[in-house]
């Protein structure tokens, strides 16, 4: 009895020790990253809205000059007034020659208003913080690229590391990706057409995340679910490439769908 | 209630078995109470031992302080239902090797002094063969979704199971070939489990699963 009780508690030990070390998994920190990577991307858009918002009383014309976020960030940050923007300056942090010509052009002739020291520096402060959530961002990509080129190589050089891991994230698990069947991986992220569709005969939807690959994006509108059902079939292939072995052998299959996506195109 | 096998009831249409950690559910079944005695209802949807009984098996030899080789444990939705059988004195090897489903049968055996979590590939027995020195196993239990099931199953039993001891498998046809049809893939794997031992009875489990068979047989 007491045996039993001790063999018990050693492999119950060992178990969680497993769990925990030796496969729990890498995924679970590529999923995290992947899900918040949607929200940094949110709060950035947001924080950028609103910096453009409060800057433009002072310069509004910028807005319509400047389109890139960072570069209108940085202006903002490191010129400050409209005082300060000479073409020399604006090449720093903007290396376009024409625009910033126009740039300076407007500034001086600016229809905003003067605004304060102490509001500056509010809406500086503003424009650092949304520089430093997009850094976070560019960052936690690089992570995202890296673990998921170690985790699932294959699938992530056909796919993208950062679209195969919002994939991932919707289907919960590697394991459970690899066993999905490819009409599945098809619509993943599609949950809430499908379900319309399952309930009430709406069209079934014909991509769901995937409709974000660049191949979806690049043939000819009536053909995205085809070319959708291409790249799920693949990428669900490409999956069971790496759960068996990780070895790199994608170069077949995206030689397949490349020839696919042109025929589409 | 009716007892259909030893530790096994029947009521209503419902099989239950005695609940051994009185007050816990395990995966949300229903607690029936009768008298003193609590009952768990097994749901023969979420368990293939559970539809096989409902299909009317005849024969299960399984009973209070029986030791069980469980390979592919899942969870332990089936094993709880098997813990409830053997009692305190029984203990039961739960094999799997998903780390994902593993977790929650670790709770499961914190809970339930006589489950054993092994997280192992049951392809490789040898890995755990010594944990199991001191235990003889007097029934193998195997519900993997794999190819080459049949010769997992004669694997493990050629090393663990004894003449005469008790082998339950759910063969599933479609993660052996989807292109075959079903019925010859069941054949083929009832010709490979005859190599290994002598089948008792082989019961389809449909409505309950689709393409499963369920062979209990007796260790030649
Ligand atoms: C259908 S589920 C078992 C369900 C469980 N028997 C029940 O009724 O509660 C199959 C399980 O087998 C496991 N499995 C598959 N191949 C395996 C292997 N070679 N070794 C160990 N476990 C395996 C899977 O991880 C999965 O959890």
């Amino acid at each position: 009895m007491a045996k039993k009780d001790d063999l018990r508690r050693k492999l119950i030990q060992k178990a969680r020790k497993e769990v925990k070390t030796k496969y729990v998994g890498r995924e679970s920190h590529i999923i995290r990253a992947a899900d918040i990577l949607s929200d940094l991307d949110e709060i950035f858009n947001l924080l950028y809205e609103d910096s453009r918002e409060w800057y433009g009383i002072h310069f509004p014309e910028m807005d319509r000059l400047v389109k890139t976020p960072e570069i209108y960030l940085n202006l903002v940050n490191e010129l400050g007034l409209r005082k300060n923007f000479s073409e020399q300056k604006i090449l720093k942090y903007y290396k376009n020659k024409e625009k910033a010509k126009q740039i300076e052009t407007k500034a001086k002739n600016s229809v905003g208003s003067e605004i304060e020291e102490k509001d500056l520096k509010k809406i500086q402060s503003l424009a650092k913080q949304s520089l430093l959530i997009k850094k976070e961002k560019n960052s936690l990509v690089e992570y995202v690229e890296k673990e998921m080129k170690k985790e699932l190589p294959n699938f992530s050089n056909l796919c993208g590391a950062v679209l195969g891991a919002k994939l991932l994230s919707e289907a919960g698990a590697i394991e459970k990706m690899v066993k999905m069947p490819a009409s599945t991986i098809q619509v993943l992220g599609a949950e809430k057409a499908l379900f319309r569709h399952l309930k009430s005969g709406a069209k079934p939807p014909k991509y769901g995340l995937l409709f974000q690959h660049p191949f979806v994006q690049q043939v000819k509108t009536v053909n995205r679910g085809k070319m959708a059902r291409s790249l799920a079939s693949k990428l669900s292939i490409a999956l069971k490439q790496d759960f068996f072995s990780k070895k790199e052998k994608y170069e077949k299959l995206l030689k397949e769908l490349e020839k696919r996506a042109s025929e589409l195109s | 209630m009716k007892q259909i096998f030893e530790g096994i009831f029947s009521s209503k249409g419902k099989i239950l078995t005695k609940n051994f950690t009185p007050g816990k559910k395990v995966y949300g079944e229903k607690l029936v109470k009768t008298g003193s005695v609590e009952y768990r209802e097994w749901n023969p949807y979420r368990s293939k031992l559970c539809a096989a009984i409902k299909k009317g098996l005849k024969k299960l030899e399984i009973k209070k302080g029986l030791n069980v080789l469980y390979l592919g444990v899942a969870e332990g939705t089936t094993a709880s239902h098997l813990s409830d059988v053997i009692e305190e004195k029984g203990l039961i090897f739960g094999v799997d090797l998903s780390q994902r489903t593993m977790k929650k049968f670790i709770e499961l055996c914190e809970d339930r002094e006589n489950l054993v979590p092994v997280l192992e590939n049951a392809e490789k027995p040898e890995k755990y063969e010594k944990y199991l020195k001191n235990s003889e196993i007097s029934l193998l239990y195997q519900d993997l979704s794999q190819r080459k099931q049949a010769q997992i199953f004669n694997k493990n039993a050629k090393k663990f199971l004894k003449k005469g001891k008790l082998g339950i498998i759910a063969i599933k046809a479609k993660s052996i070939s989807s292109t075959e049809n079903i019925e010859k893939i069941f054949e083929k794997q009832k010709e490979e489990l005859k190599k290994e031992f002598d089948i008792i009875e082989c019961i389809p489990l449909q409505p309950y699963e689709k393409s499963h068979l369920l062979c209990v047989m007796k260790k030649k």
